[in-house]
């Protein structure tokens, strides 16, 4: 990433897909952390046994699927049939391929953590370091690799409250035969990260952009893409950073 | 539906279970790489998974419990809120832990723990007391 390729976090978010050489452009309006809020409601994990085999399955995608239609504002991009645009129709949306749909979610949680070398403990805040992949209006989904969050180091009660999240869940059908639940962690990982940044770098926060780090707290903690923080926090509390 | 943070009993046999599969860990992970090198290595690995009857919430839980259980005797419980729930799970997976160590208890030696009826330590080949003898 060069030092002028910053993430704009403001304004309409791109996702921008290539299917069979011709370029897709998905136009959402900005989300807001109580867009996200309301996705991670629908976020749950649940463990099956059966026999001695673990069943994985996640409602991930279907919450991410809700929230990426709800904030499309406009496609560009595909050609209907005998002339004009997708656009021209009502039902636009419902036109829109699934597995477009579906690509086009995914994307909005490309993002992850990235390991540091560095194994100082640094005195001025814990840092992470995410890459993300968040497209332009010029067509181009960039990876963004210079993603850097630092954090006060979490307190015994803020990581008991990570803790005792993560050790929540619900057993349908019996001890033995059923299925384990586990409610998304999602919204306490975005909770947390509210309370623990100190500042972040490599993200432009529109009018207010600001060149290297970002220390206006309450700006990042409104403008911050909510799945970012709770990647950043995640690593936090469970990464490298947890074990230092 | 049940919550395995009430389910006291269940909390008890999953704990158990919990510090058994810990215990066979290292053993399981040499027994793995084995079964990658051979020809029936599905049917191997089958017989040396971890041996838990219970649904995957409640090791979760206990992996919780016992991180409780150690910030209690590490002195920092003055700064967490312990809940009754809690405290009962952490009674249930203590008396796991009891029956833990009574079945598996460690060789004076070099600290590593063996079956209560091992004539040997498995770690340092240490001879040991046999559990009851005179």
């Amino acid at each position: 990433m060069s030092q002028e390729q910053v993430l704009q976090l403001t304004g309409e978010r791109y996702i921008n897909l290539e299917k069979k050489g011709a370029k897709i452009s998905f136009v959402l309006s900005q989300i807001t952390q109580a867009d996200w809020t309301e996705a991670f409601r629908q976020m749950r994990m649940e463990v099956e046994r059966q026999g001695q085999d673990e069943i994985h399955r996640n409602d991930y995608e279907a919450a991410s699927l809700a929230l990426f239609e709800k904030k499309l504002q406009r496609v560009e991009g595909y050609k209907a049939k005998g002339g004009g645009s997708l656009m021209d129709f009502p039902n636009w949306k419902a036109l829109i391929p699934l597995p477009d749909k579906s690509a086009a979610a995914t994307l909005l949680h490309s993002v992850g953590a990235v390991r540091l070398e560095d194994d100082e403990i640094d005195p001025a805040g814990t840092s992470i370091a995410l890459e993300a992949f968040w497209g332009t209006k010029e067509g181009e989904m960039l990876k963004f690799s210079g993603l850097t969050h630092r954090f006060n180091p979490p307190d015994l009660k803020q990581y008991q409250r990570f803790k005792r999240a993560v050790s929540e869940s619900r057993v349908v059908g019996g001890s033995r035969t059923g299925k384990t639940i586990f409610a998304g962690r999602h919204a306490l990982l975005a909770e947390l990260y509210d309370e623990l940044v100190i500042a972040v770098s490599g993200y432009s926060f529109g009018a207010q952009a600001s060149e290297g780090e970002c220390a206006d707290v309450e700006l990042i903690k409104a403008q911050m893409d909510a799945i970012h923080k709770v990647v950043a926090a995640r690593e936090l509390l469970t990464g490298d950073a947890a074990a230092a | 539906m049940i919550d395995p943070s009430k389910d006291i009993a269940g909390l008890q046999q999953a704990a158990l279970e919990y510090l058994e599969d810990a215990l066979s860990a290292p053993d399981r992970a040499r027994q793995e790489r084995i079964a990658a090198e051979s020809k029936n290595g599905e049917r191997v690995l089958r017989n040396i998974a971890a041996k838990r009857t219970l649904s995957h919430g409640y090791y979760v839980r206990v992996e919780y419990l016992l991180w409780l259980l150690s910030m209690i005797e590490l002195g920092l419980v003055a700064f967490l809120q312990i809940l009754a729930a809690e405290a009962e799970g952490m009674q249930a997976v203590t008396l796991a832990r009891n029956q833990f160590q009574d079945e598996h208890p460690c060789c004076p030696g070099c600290g590593a723990r063996n079956e209560a009826i091992a004539p040997r330590c498995g770690s340092c080949k240490r001879e040991l007391a046999m559990k009851g003898a005179a």
